[in-house]
C-alpha cells in the first residue's frame, strides 16, 4: 500500500462509527405494524438518539406540565405514535456529522445531503420501490457527500484548494479533488460507508454518484441519487461546493417521469415543504 | 350550562337511513355558559348544521376548543358561516404540533389553501385569533373556566374540561385508556405499568367528579384487540373510568362510522349488562346529534 493509500485508510478509520440503531429506526418507523416496545429498544440502545429526543420533548413546543425522562415515560405522556414521528424526524440528523453552528460550509452540506435524500426518496416511490427499501434511497441521499466530510476534518487545506480550483476553472470538484488530493469525494465515501458495514449497493451508489448515466450497469438507487444530487443543486438548497451541475435524467427515470427536470420534480409533489422542514431542523 | 351535540360520529360523516337517529355528522360540541357564551369543542361536520342556528345572534364570538387537528375534528371549520360575515369573532384554542413544527394557526390554514378550498383565510371577514394552549393552561370565558390535560392518541390530544358556577362538564376529544406494551413478565413491564398508573392517576383526578363526562367510544371490547394502538376508547373502559372519577353523566360519543343505530343501541345495551349497576353509578348515555343537556 502506498503512503498516499495509507493515509486514506487512516482517514476512514479515524471516523465516528455510523449509527446503526438510526438506521433500524428508520427501517422500524416505516413498518405501520411495528411493535412499540422493538422501537423502545432501539431507540434506548442509542443515546444520542435517546437524548436528541427527549430534548424535544422537554422543549417549550410540547409545552408539558412534567418533565418527561426516558423513552417508555414518553410513550406513556405523550403517545406511541408521537414518539415514533419524532424519532423518525430527529434520526436522520444523527448520520450526519454534528455540525457548528458558524461552519457554512458544513451546513450548506448537510442541508444538500437533507435534501438530496427526500428527493432520492421521492424518486423511488414514484419508480415503485416499496417503503422499506425507498429509506435506503433516502439514506444513500443523506451520505452521498460524506466524503467531502472526511475531507473537510482531515485535509481542510488541500480540500480548500480542491474547491476553489473547481470553482475557479469552472471544473468538476471531484476532478479538482483528484488532482489535489489523490482521491475523490465519491470514492472515500464509499470506503467509509464499507467500512460501517452498511449495504454494498449504498458504496457503490455513493461510489458512482458522479459517474456518467449512460455507464453500464447502473442500479435504479444509482440513478436516483444522481438525479438527486443534481435536482437539490438545481433547487437551491443547500450548497455542496461543487460548482459543475450538468443535468441529464436517466433512463429508467426518464421512460417514466419524462425528460424535463422540473416535470419530475413536480411529479414529486411537496419537495419544497419538506426541504422548508430540513431547514428547519438545522436551524434548531 | 348548556350541551348540545352536533356531531356524534368518529373517523368519518356517515349520513344515511340506518344513522337517522344517531346521526352521521363528525364531532361538534356546542356549549353555552350560563352568561350565554359560545363555546365550541371541535369543529368536525357538525360545526355547519350548528352554524345554522347562529343567525339571529350575529353579530358573535366564538370560542373554539380544538382537541386535535384530525379530520374528523376540523373538517367543518371552512364551513362556519359565521367567519364569512363582518363583526363577528372566532378564538380557536389548541396545541401546537411539535412534530411538524407548526402552531394551531399553521395547521387549520392547510385547510384554506387553493387545493382544498377557494376562499383563502385572508379572505374571511370575521376576526379570528388563534390561542396556542399549553398543556394544563386554563382560558377563562366570562365567569367559565375552560383548562386542558393530554390525552393518549395518535397525535396530541386535548381533553377539555369546562367548569362554572360549581357545574362541569370533561370532554376527552380522542382517547384510548392506556395499555402496556410489555407482555407481563417482560423486562420493562413493571416501569411501564407505573407510568401508566401515573398518567391515568392525573386523567381521574383532573376529571373527578365533573357533572358531565363526554367521551371517545368508538369500540366495543370485541372491536378493540384488532384497534389497539388507534387511540380510541370503549364502552367498558370509559365506564371504568367514569365509575373512578365519580362522575354523575356520562356521554359515550365518537361512534364507529359504521354502526347503524339499531348496532349502536345494541352494543351500548351489552355493555350496561355487563357491567351491571353500582350504587353511585353515573347515567350513562349515548349521544345523539341535536340532543340537548342542562347540567
Amino acid at each position: 500500500m502506498g503512503k498516499l493509500e495509507k493515509q486514506f485508510v487512516e482517514m476512514v478509520e479515524g471516523m465516528p462509527a455510523f449509527p446503526q440503531n438510526v438506521y433500524r429506526v428508520l427501517q422500524l418507523t416505516s413498518d405501520i405494524n411495528c411493535k412499540p416496545k422493538e422501537l423502545v429498544r432501539v431507540i434506548d440502545s442509542d443515546p444520542v438518539l435517546t437524548v436528541n429526543i427527549l430534548k424535544a420533548i422537554n422543549s417549550p413546543y410540547f409545552g408539558l406540565t412534567r418533565s418527561i425522562s426516558s423513552i417508555r415515560q414518553a410513550m406513556v405522556f405523550v403517545g406511541v405514535n408521537t414518539v415514533k414521528n419524532l424519532a423518525l424526524t430527529v434520526a436522520p440528523l444523527e448520520m450526519l456529522p454534528e455540525s457548528d453552528r458558524n461552519d457554512h460550509f458544513l451546513n450548506d452540506l448537510l442541508l444538500h445531503s437533507l435534501c438530496t435524500a427526500s428527493i432520492a426518496r421521492g424518486l423511488a416511490r414514484k419508480m415503485g420501490v416499496e417503503e422499506v427499501e425507498a429509506n435506503d434511497y433516502f439514506v444513500a441521499g443523506l451520505l452521498h457527500d460524506y466524503g467531502k466530510v472526511v475531507f473537510a476534518r482531515f485535509m481542510q487545506e488541500k480540500f480548500q484548494a480542491a474547491m476553489q480550483r473547481a470553482s475557479r476553472d469552472r471544473m468538476p470538484l471531484e476532478q479538482a479533488e483528484l488532482e489535489i488530493i489523490g482521491i475523490d469525494h465519491a470514492e472515500i465515501g464509499a470506503q467509509l460507508v464499507t467500512r460501517w458495514n452498511l449495504p454494498e449497493e449504498l458504496a457503490q451508489c455513493i461510489r458512482s454518484h458522479h459517474h456518467s448515466v449512460a455507464e453500464a450497469g447502473r442500479s435504479l438507487l444509482d440513478d436516483c441519487v444522481h438525479l438527486a444530487n443534481r435536482a437539490s443543486r438545481k433547487l437551491g438548497y443547500g450548497h455542496s461546493g461543487n460548482p459543475s451541475c450538468e443535468l441529464v435524467v436517466p433512463e429508467p427515470i426518464r421512460s417514466l417521469l419524462g425528460q424535463n427536470i422540473e416535470s419530475v420534480l413536480v411529479s414529486l409533489g411537496d419537495v419544497v415543504g419538506e426541504m422548508e422542514k430540513n431547514q428547519l431542523l438545522l436551524r434548531s | 350550562m348548556k350541551i348540545r351535540f352536533w356531531g356524534v360520529r368518529g373517523s368519518i360523516p356517515s349520513p344515511g337511513p340506518a344513522t337517522l337517529n344517531t346521526g352521521g355528522n363528525t364531532t361538534c360540541i356546542e356549549l353555552r355558559t350560563d352568561d350565554g357564551e359560545l363555546i365550541i369543542l371541535d369543529a368536525g361536520t357538525g360545526i355547519f348544521p350548528l352554524a345554522q342556528t347562529l343567525f339571529p345572534e350575529l353579530p358573535l364570538t366564538a370560542h373554539l376548543f380544538i382537541s386535535h387537528t384530525h379530520w374528523d375534528h376540523i373538517q367543518g371549520l371552512p364551513f362556519f358561516i359565521p367567519s364569512f360575515i363582518p363583526g363577528n369573532t372566532l378564538k380557536i384554542h389548541g396545541a401546537f404540533d411539535p412534530i411538524s413544527r407548526r402552531s394551531l394557526r399553521e395547521v387549520l390554514l392547510r385547510q384554506f389553501e387553493y387545493s382544498y378550498f377557494p376562499v383563502r383565510e385572508a379572505e374571511l371577514k370575521a376576526r379570528l385569533q388563534y390561542v396556542t394552549l399549553r398543556e394544563r393552561e386554563s382560558v377563562r370565558i366570562g365567569s367559565a373556566t375552560v383548562s386542558n390535560l393530554l390525552m393518549n392518541h395518535p397525535v396530541l390530544n386535548f381533553g377539555y374540561k369546562i367548569e362554572q358556577n360549581g357545574k362541569s362538564v370533561f370532554f376527552t376529544g380522542d382517547h384510548e385508556e392506556l395499555y402496556n406494551i410489555y407482555d407481563p413478565g417482560e423486562p420493562g413491564y413493571d416501569e411501564y405499568g407505573r407510568y401508566m398508573d401515573e398518567k391515568n392517576q392525573a386523567i381521574i383526578e383532573f376529571i373527578r367528579g365533573v357533572d358531565v363526562l363526554i367521551a371517545d367510544t368508538s369500540y366495543t371490547i370485541e372491536d378493540y384487540p384488532a384497534k389497539q394502538g388507534w387511540g380510541h376508547g370503549t364502552f367498558d373502559g370509559n365506564i371504568r373510568m367514569a365509575r373512578k372519577a365519580g362522575v354523575k353523566t356520562v356521554f359515550f360519543t365518537h361512534h364507529e362510522p359504521t354502526r347503524d343505530d339499531r348496532n349502536l343501541e345494541r352494543v351500548f345495551q351489552e355493555a350496561l349488562d355487563r357491567n351491571p349497576t353500582q350504587p353511585g353509578d353515573p347515567t350513562f348515555l349515548l349521544a345523539r346529534e341535536r340532543l340537548e343537556f342542562e347540567v
